[in-house]
């Protein structure tokens, strides 16, 4: 169960990531319905901005629940091996950060389909700027904690080995 | 620039101007239970302290999102400078986390 979680845990940050440069990249090219021809790729460019928002926030959710339920149930002895490893800042620095700064991106990854869904990005420029800022800070950040992570679980290594 | 071209939702405006408090009270909260033991005390009595952080953190976004979004102002909201303000609030929120638990 714990390795299984700690499999899930990253794997569904990666999978949001992504799905917020999707967002990103499908709002970049979101484009007004000019004529009958083109109406059916736009509806399915909004179809795909509604998709990736949403995938987005469940996502996000699948990783605070497999993240959070290990850190709650399973954390404690991790962090004493990091706390007498020679890598005590993997936790009382980066996974502190990790931890708290994570209610940020959840929230992110929240609003996203509320302004994807509310809003026609092809024709509303403060909506699509809301959007591609929205999505650049999920990333951005998602990409800090799939770093930081990946020091915690060496600093982990690292205070076994000693 | 017509300003139906800016203006955003009510739902995207009012959720957004919540999740910029959300996140800043989510630093603001990360410093006064990690400053003040009897908070942080207080916190654990209900739960593990981040899930109880997290709880709230969510529902001031949820509640005064619901909230705001029915206000008249949230009709007149520019989309960039909601953007805008996200971006400076998790920047300033993030800068704040890190800096403070650098220094403590």
């Amino acid at each position: 169960m714990r390795e299984l979680l700690l499999m899930v845990h990253p794997t569904t940050g990666v999978l949001a990531m992504l799905c917020a440069l999707w967002v990103f990249v499908e709002a970049l090219n979101a484009s007004p319905v000019r004529s009958i021809a083109s109406n059916g790729a736009s509806a399915r460019n909004r179809s795909r901005l509604l998709w990736g928002s949403m995938l987005t926030a469940v996502l996000m959710v699948a990783t605070l629940i497999s993240g959070g339920y290990w850190y709650v149930v399973y954390y404690a002895a991790d962090k004493a091996i990091i706390l007498n490893s020679a890598w005590p800042f993997a936790h009382s620095i980066l996974m502190e950060i990790k931890e708290h700064l994570f209610f940020a991106t959840l929230i992110l990854s929240v609003l996203l389909p509320i302004v994807v869904r509310t809003n026609d990005l092809a024709l509303n420029r403060g909506a699509r700027m809301l959007t591609l800022v929205i999505s650049a800070l999920i990333i951005l950040s998602s990409l800090a904690f799939e770093g930081a992570g990946a020091v915690i679980s060496m600093a982990v290594r690292v205070g076994l080995l000693n | 620039m017509n300003p139906s071209e800016t203006y955003v939702s009510p739902s995207a405006a009012g959720y957004s101007i919540a999740a910029v408090i959300a996140i800043i009270l989510n630093t603001l909260l990360t410093w006064a239970k990690e400053s003040y033991p009897p908070l942080l005390a207080a916190m654990k009595s209900l739960a593990h302290h981040w899930v109880v952080h997290g709880v709230i953190i969510a529902l001031v976004f949820l509640v005064l999102g619901h909230i705001l979004s029915k206000q008249s102002f949230a009709r007149r909201m520019n989309g960039v400078t909601l953007a805008a303000y996200l971006c400076v609030a998790t920047v300033l929120g993030g800068i704040g986390l890190v800096g403070f638990f650098l220094m403590l």
